[in-house]
C-alpha cells in the first residue's frame, strides 16, 4: 500500500486538475467504502486519493426539470432521507439502500457504486431502468453520458484519465409510472447480488403499459438494458402472460459469470423469477400513482 | 458482600471491562520495544519451493530480520509435533509428514508459512513482506477425500472397530436396510478476534514468553517447547482476554513458534496479528468428512445394526489432537442416543493440499450425529413410518446405558426431552404450513437428538489460596475465553465455601501460575475444574475443622461446617472461614500453607450433555431460498451453575450449527488448491437476520459421575444444527420428491435439488 | 509524506502526524491508544470497529483518518459516565448480550445509533440493523434482547 498523497479539493476544476496530473495513478474517494477495502485487500494501490466530499456541487441534491440532480458524493443515507426523491423513485432509493450495512450507508454513493464498475453493483440496474444520465467533468470540459455507458467491463469505465462524475440526473417520473428494484442474494442483505433487476414502467388510463425499461445486473460483465423484457410488458395489462414473457426475456438475456456465487443455469432461472417479482412491485406502484 | 448459590444468575464480572472498551485482547496490550512480524504465506496449494529470495526485503526500511525455512535447521527449530501420535485404542502409530513452522522445500497448502518478516513498524513489515520473492514450481493439489483415498500414501490412519459379525447378522435379519452417502462439508470457525501473539526471549534466564490469543495454553507450551528444542519449563505462555476460539485456538500454530524464534534473533518483543484473510488460510478449519452408512431395521422400525465407513480430510498436516478426534470422539457414540445393539465402524483419515483441519464446536459428534439423524429420516420415508415415532421407538430410555462402543452414559431423560421439544415445536405447525403455502412457500420441520461425551485434556488442577487481604484466589488450568468462568467458578466456590462472591478472585491463562492445565475444549472446563474445586473444598473444610476445633477448644468431630462458618455443634460458638484461614496461616498449619489447597483431578468419567433440537424452515421453491423461522430445544446439561450463561452457550452453538446448515462452506478450487471462500465477502457468516430467537428449555438431570452434577454445555447446537436444517429442508420439499441436499442449504443447492427431483 | 489531522475524540481535541493511508481505526488504536475499537476483518464486514462520527455510526476500518479531519469522533470508551454504564451498556450486561466481548464495542455503538434513529425498534428491525455486525458467540439472541431493553431504558 503506497498511497502517499491525499487531497480534498474544494472545486470540481481542482479535482480534475489533480486527477489529470496524476496520470492514472489516482483514485477518486467519494465514501471510500469500496476503495478502502480494495486497497486493504491489495486490489488497488493508488499513489493519490482525491476526496470529493468537500466539493459542494457534488454533495447536494437539487430539483431540476421535474427530476433531481444528485451530487456524486451524496451518500446512501442522505438519499434515503430525501423524501421527494424517495417518493418519486422508490426503486432507486431501495437499490441504494441495499449497498452495505447501516455503517456503510453513511458513506457509500451512487456515483461510487457506478464508477466501481462491478457487474453486480446494486444501484446501477435501478438507475438504468430510470434512464438516468450523469455529468462528467474532465480536462476538456464537461459532457453528459447515460448511466448505462459508464461501466465497460468489470472494474473498467469509459471515463478518460482525469475525468470524474460530478452528478447524476434522474428525470421526472411519469404521472402513472412506477419503479422497483429487487436483487437475489445467497442469503439476506449486503452480499454481492447474484441477480439484480430494475423495472420502470408506465400505465395509461386503462392500465395498459405504455412504456417500460428493464435492466439486469450481475448476469453479464456490465448491467444490461433488456429491450425484449420491456417489449414483453409494453402494450399489455401486465397480466400473467406478459409476466411469463418478461421472465423468459430476462432469462434469455443472461450472460452470467459462472463463479462460485451462482452457476449459469441457476442465475438464468432466478433472473426470470426476480424480474417477474420486481415488475409486480413496479406495477403496484404505477397503479397507485 | 453476598454469598452466591449454584443455580443463580449473577451478571458477569468480565462484562464491565468488555463493555467499556477495557478488554485486554492480544492486540490491545502494550509491550516495550515492540517490533512487528508479518508472515509470508504460500500462494500455491501445492508447490516445490526452489528458493526464497529475501535480499530486497532485508534492504527495506525498518527490517530487522527475515526468517526462512532454510534458517530453521541452523536455529535448532524442530517440527511441530502432533499432540496425539498413535491410536489410543490400537496403539497403531499415525502416519504423518513433518510440519516445520516454515515450509522448507515444499508447500503443502495455500497459506502455509514460508517466511517471517520482522520490522520496526507494522507497515514496514507489510511492505517488506511483499518484497520476499519465492520461486515456486506449482504442483497439482489434491483437495478432496475421494481423490486423496486413491493413493495409500495419503492415509494417516485406518482402523476398524466394533462387532462386524453382529452387524452382518443384524443386516441379514433386517426387514429394511437404509444406506446413505454423506459429506459433512468443511467450515472455517472464525472467532471474531483473529489469532495473534507476542514473543519475548530473556537472554539471562534463556526463557521464552509467548503472550497469545489461544485457548489451551499448557498444551501449547509443551509442544511449542518441542519445536523450539527446549524444555517446557523454558517456555511461559500467557493468555489474557481471548476473543473466542470455539476449538480453532485449541492446538499450537506455527506463528507461535516463529515469534519466539524471532524474539531470540532480534532481541526484541515481536508481535504478529493475523488479518482476517490470513485467518482464512491459516486457522485450523473443521469437519470435511465423508461416510457411507447403513442402518438395519426390523419390521417395527427397531434399529438392529449400524455400519459406518468414514474418512476425514485432515488437510495438509496432522495437527494437535486430530488423530484422537477420529479414534475417540468420532468413534465414541455412533448412533447417538438410540439403542443399536450392533455397531461397526471403519475409521480413516487422509491428507490433502488444504488448510489443516482442527476442531470446532462439537467435533466428531457433529459428524456422527448428522449421519444417524439423517439416516433415520431417510429410513422413515422409505418404510413409510413417522419419523418422530421412529425416534421415540429407538431412544434409549434406561440410565445408566452401556453404549456398545464402550462408554457408559450415566444419566439422561431422552424421551422426556424429545417429547418436550416436539410438543412446543409442533404446536400449530399445520397453521404456519398452510399460511406459507398460501404465499407459495413450503414449511418443514427437522428434528435431531444430539449427544456428546465430553473429552478434552483428562487432567485438571486448581489452586485455592486464602490471601492476607481476606480474599480467596482461585487459579485454574482451564481457561475462560468468553464462557464466563471468571464469574461462574467464583460462584461455585461461593456456594461450596460460603465465601462472599466479591471476595473470590479468579486467575487463569498463565502457565507459570499453575503447572498443568487442560484449557478449554470439548466442554470440559466446568466438569473438570468444578470437580477439582469441589475436592479441594473438601480438603479445605477438613483442614479448617482441625484448626477451628483447636481455636474453639472443641473436639474436631463436633465441628460442623455450613454457610462459610465452622461451628461447634449445638452451640453458638463459631468461626468464619476467613478467620480460620488466617488462624491456620498464622499458626503455620499444613507446613505453612494453612488452608491453601492444590488439587489435581484426573478424569474418572465423561459427561453426556444431550437434548432434542427442532428447526422449522420456510423454503421459497422458485429461488431455493431457505429461511430459518423457529428453533426449539429441550436440553440436559446436568446441574446448571448459571442459567444465564448456559443459555448463552447454547445460543451461540445453535447459530454456528445452523450456519453450517444454511450457508457456511469452505470451498477449494480443484487442481490449484486455492481457497475460494477466503474472506467474509465469500464465506457467509450467520448474521442477526439469518436466525430467529431460540425457544429453549433445560431439564436438569444431574450427572452422577461428578460431584457438581454438571455436563458440558457448549456444543449441542453446533452438533444438531446441520442435520436439523437438512432434515427440515427435506421435509419442506417432500412434495417435490427431494430426498437429499448436499452441502449447506444455499439457494442454489436447494433449487438444484428441486430441479433434479423433477427429472431436470 | 506525513500529513496532520485534527479532530475531537471523546470530547478531547487531538492532533496527529500520520501517513495519508492511515485508517481511522489505526489512528484511534495506535496513535490515541484507545484499544476498545477492534479490528475483526479486512473487508468491512464484521463491524467490531464501529465508532460514531458526528453522531452517526461508521466503520472506522473503511474510513481514512484524514477523511474525518475536523470531525467529532466518539468511541466505546466515551459511552459510560464515569463508573455509570450507558443504558445500552447496562442492558448488554444485564441481558448477557456478550460473551467473549470482542464484537461488543461495535455492537453497542451500532445499537446506540439505532435507538437514536428508531427509539422503539422491533426485533426484526434490530436484526436488520445489525447486518453489519458479526458475532460468533451469542447467536444474536441476547444481543437482540439487550438492544430492546437498552432502547426501553434510553426512552426512559
Amino acid at each position: 500500500m503506497n498511497t502517499s498523497q491525499y487531497e480534498a479539493p474544494g472545486s470540481v476544476d481542482e479535482a480534475v486538475a489533480l486527477l489529470a496530473n496524476a496520470k492514472g495513478n489516482a483514485r477518486v474517494l467519494a465514501g471510500g467504502t469500496d476503495l478502502l477495502v480494495q486497497i486493504r485487500m491489495g486490489m488497488a494501490d493508488p499513489a493519490l486519493i482525491v476526496d470529493i466530499k468537500k466539493i459542494s456541487e457534488m454533495t447536494t441534491v437539487t430539483a431540476e426539470n421535474g427530476g433531481f440532480r444528485i451530487g456524486a458524493a451524496v451518500s446512501g443515507a442522505e438519499l434515503n432521507e430525501n423524501a421527494a426523491v424517495k417518493s418519486m423513485w422508490p426503486g432507486i432509493v431501495e437499490a441504494m439502500d441495499l449497498i452495505g450495512s447501516t455503517q456503510i450507508q453513511g458513506r457509500c454513493t451512487l456515483a461510487g457504486n457506478l464508477c466501481n464498475a462491478s457487474p453486480a453493483a446494486d444501484s446501477v440496474p435501478a438507475m438504468i431502468a430510470a434512464d438516468m444520465t450523469c455529468t462528467i467533468a474532465g480536462p476538456n470540459g464537461r459532457r453528459e453520458a447515460s448511466v448505462g455507458s459508464i461501466a465497460t467491463s468489470p472494474g473498467k469505465t469509459s471515463l478518460a484519465d482525469g475525468e470524474i462524475v460530478v452528478s447524476l440526473f434522474v428525470p421526472a417520473q411519469n404521472a402513472t409510472g412506477g419503479d422497483a428494484y429487487l436483487r437475489f442474494i445467497p442469503r439476506t442483505e449486503m452480499d454481492i447480488a447474484v441477480v439484480g433487476v430494475g423495472v420502470n414502467l408506465t400505465l395509461d388510463g386503462n392500465g395498459v403499459c405504455t412504456a417500460a425499461r428493464v435492466s439486469l445486473g450481475a448476469v453479464a460483465p456490465t448491467a444490461l438494458l433488456v429491450d425484449d423484457a420491456a417489449k414483453a410488458l409494453i402494450g399489455t395489462k401486465v397480466d400473467d402472460a406478459a409476466m411469463d414473457n418478461l421472465a423468459a426475456a430476462a432469462s434469455a438475456a443472461c450472460n452470467p459469470i459462472n463463479d462460485k456465487r451462482g452457476t449459469i443455469e441457476f442465475r438464468t432461472k432466478v433472473a426470470g423469477v426476480i424480474a417477474r417479482r420486481t415488475a409486480a412491485i413496479a406495477l403496484e406502484r404505477a397503479r397507485s400513482n | 458482600m453476598t454469598n452466591l448459590k449454584i443455580g443463580q444468575a449473577p451478571r458477569r464480572r468480565e462484562d464491565t471491562r468488555f463493555l467499556t472498551g477495557s478488554g485486554r485482547y492480544i492486540d490491545d496490550l502494550a509491550f516495550d520495544g515492540l517490533v512487528y512480524a508479518v508472515v509470508v504465506r504460500s500462494t500455491h496449494g501445492h508447490a516445490r519451493i526452489n528458493a526464497v529470495d529475501i535480499s530486497d526485503a532485508m534492504k527495506a526500511p525498518g527490517v530487522l530480520a527475515v526468517l526462512t525455512g532454510v534458517d530453521q535447521a541452523a536455529a535448532g527449530i524442530e517440527p511441530m509435533p502432533p499432540y496425539e501420535r498413535a491410536n489410543p485404542h490400537s496403539g497403531e502409530a499415525f502416519s504423518y509428514p513433518d510440519q516445520y513452522p516454515l515450509a522448507v522445500d515444499v508447500a503443502r497448502y495455500g497459506g502455509q508459512p514460508v517466511a517471517l518478516v520482522v520490522a520496526e513498524s507494522q507497515n514496514q513489515a507489510r511492505d517488506a513482506a511483499e518484497l520476499v520473492s519465492v520461486d515456486y514450481d506449482a504442483a497439482p493439489a489434491i483437495t478432496t477425500i475421494d481423490v486423496a483415498r486413491e493413493d495409500p500414501a495419503n492415509y494417516c490412519l485406518q482402523w476398524r472397530t466394533g462387532d462386524d459379525t453382529a452387524v452382518a447378522a443384524g443386516m441379514k435379519a433386517a426387514a429394511h436396510v437404509t444406506s446413505m452417502l454423506f459429506h459433512n462439508h468443511r467450515i472455517v470457525t472464525n472467532p471474531m478476534e483473529p489469532r495473534g501473539g507476542v514473543g519475548a526471549f530473556d537472554p539471562d534466564s534463556r526463557r521464552y514468553t509467548l503472550t497469545v490469543s489461544a485457548q489451551s495454553i499448557h498444551n501449547a507450551r509443551d509442544h511449542i517447547a518441542v519445536s523450539l528444542g527446549v524444555a517446557p519449563s523454558d517456555v511461559r505462555v500467557v493468555a489474557e482476554d481471548v476473543g473466542g476460539g470455539f476449538g480453532s485456538k485449541n492446538f499450537m500454530y506455527a506463528e507461535q513458534v516463529l515469534v519466539l524464534w524471532a524474539a531470540r534473533v532480534t532481541g526484541r518483543q515481536v508481535k504478529w496479528i493475523n488479518e482476517r484473510s490470513d485467518g482464512f488460510v491459516s486457522d485450523q478449519q473443521a469437519r470435511d468428512h465423508t461416510a457411507m452408512a447403513e442402518l438395519a431395521l426390523d419390521g417395527e422400525g427397531r434399529f438392529l445394526a449400524f455400519r459406518l465407513n468414514g474418512c476425514g480430510n485432515l488437510g495438509a498436516y496432522l495437527t494437535g489432537g486430530m488423530g484422537r478426534l477420529h479414534t475417540d470422539q468420532f468413534a465414541a457414540l455412533p448412533g447417538g442416543p438410540y439403542i443399536i445393539p450392533a455397531i461397526h465402524l471403519t475409521v480413516a483419515a487422509v491428507y490433502t493440499n488444504t488448510v489443516p483441519i482442527g476442531v470446532s464446536r462439537g467435533p466428531g459428534y457433529a459428524e456422527s450425529s448428522n449421519i444417524i439423524e439423517r439416516l433415520i429420516d431417510r429410513a422413515a420415508a422409505e418404510m413409510q413410518l413417522d419419523r418422530f415415532e421412529l425416534r421415540r421407538r429407538n431412544l434409549a430410555s434406561i440410565a445408566p446405558y452401556a453404549h456398545p462402543m464402550g462408554l457408559t452414559i450415566d444419566s439422561g431423560a431422552y424421551l422426556e426431552n424429545f417429547d418436550a421439544a416436539v410438543a412446543r415445536a409442533c404446536n400449530e405447525f399445520e397453521n404456519r404450513q398452510r399460511d406459507a403455502e398460501s404465499r407459495g412457500r413450503r414449511r418443514g420441520l427437522g428434528v435431531v437428538y444430539h449427544i456428546k461425551a465430553t473429552f478434552g485434556v483428562p487432567v485438571e488442577n486448581v489452586e485455592l489460596t486464602f490471601g492476607p487481604d481476606d480474599h480467596l484466589t482461585l487459579v485454574t488450568g482451564t481457561q475462560s475465553i468468553g464462557q464466563g468462568h471468571e464469574t461462574t467458578f467464583p460462584q461455585i466456590l461461593s456456594d461450596l465455601l460460603g465465601v462472599p462472591f466479591d471476595q473470590i478472585r479468579y486467575c487463569d491463562g498463565d502457565t507459570d501460575l499453575i503447572p498443568k492445565g487442560g484449557g478449554h475444549g470439548s466442554s470440559r472446563a466446568t466438569s473438570m475444574a468444578g470437580t477439582a474445586m469441589y475436592r479441594a473444598v473438601q480438603d479445605i473444610i477438613a483442614k479448617g475443622r482441625r484448626v477451628a476445633a483447636h481455636a474453639l477448644e472443641a473436639a474436631e468431630a463436633d465441628i460442623e461446617f455450613h454457610d462459610g462458618r465452622f461451628q461447634v455443634a449445638g452451640t453458638d460458638r463459631d468461626l468464619d472461614i476467613m478467620a480460620v484461614a488466617k488462624l491456620a496461616r498464622d499458626a503455620g498449619e499444613e507446613g505453612g500453607r494453612g488452608l491453601d489447597t492444590f488439587h489435581e483431578y484426573i478424569r474418572e468419567a465423561h459427561t453426556f450433555p444431550n437434548g432434542c433440537h427442532i428447526a422449522e424452515v420456510e423454503v421459497d421453491p422458485e429461488t431455493g431460498t431457505v429461511a430459518l423461522k423457529r428453533y426449539t430445544g429441550a436440553d440436559d446439561y446436568g446441574t446448571i451453575i448459571n442459567p444465564m450463561v448456559i443459555e448463552g452457550q447454547v445460543h451461540g452453538a445453535i447459530a454456528q450449527g445452523v450456519g453450517q446448515g444454511l450457508m457456511e462452506r469452505a470451498v477449494y478450487e480443484e487442481g490449484s488448491g486455492q481457497l475460494l471462500s477466503g474472506s467474509f465477502m465469500d464465506y457467509p457468516m450467520p448474521r442477526a437476520a439469518d436466525v430467529p430467537s431460540f425457544d429453549l428449555t433445560f431439564n436438569e438431570i444431574a450427572c452422577t459421575t461428578n460431584p457438581l452434577g454438571v455436563k458440558g454445555s457448549g456444543e449441542g447446537g453446533a452438533i444438531a444444527g446441520l442435520p436439523a436444517i437438512a432434515n427440515a429442508v427435506l421435509d419442506a420439499l417432500e412434495p417435490y420428491g427431494v430426498t437429499e441436499i448436499v452441502g449447506p442449504a444455499t439457494p442454489e443447492n436447494v433449487w438444484r435439488a428441486i430441479q433434479n427431483a423433477a427429472g431436470g | 509524506m506525513p500529513i496532520t489531522v485534527s479532530m475531537t475524540v471523546n470530547g478531547k481535541a487531538v492532533t496527529g502526524e500520520i501517513e495519508p493511508r492511515t485508517l481511522l481505526v489505526q489512528f484511534i488504536r495506535e496513535n490515541l491508544k484507545l484499544t476498545g475499537t477492534h479490528v475483526g476483518c479486512d473487508t468491512s464486514q464484521c463491524g467490531a470497529c464501529v465508532v460514531h462520527i458526528d453522531g452517526t455510526s461508521v466503520k472506522s476500518c473503511t474510513t481514512l483518518a484524514v477523511q474525518v479531519d475536523g470531525a467529532d469522533v466518539h468511541t466505546i470508551e466515551s459511552l459510560a459516565d464515569g463508573d455509570t454504564l450507558h443504558p445500552m451498556q447496562e442492558a448488554f450486561r444485564e441481558n448477557h448480550g456478550l460473551q467473549c466481548g470482542f464484537c461488543t464495542p461495535g455492537m453497542v455503538m451500532s445499537a446506540v445509533d439505532l435507538v437514536k434513529e428508531n427509539p422503539d425498534p422491533s426485533e426484526q428491525e434490530i436484526r436488520e440493523w445489525l447486518e453489519g455486525n458479526l458475532c460468533r458467540c451469542t447467536g444474536y439472541h441476547n444481543i437482540v434482547k439487550s438492544i430492546k431493553a437498552g432502547a426501553a431504558a434510553m426512552r426512559g
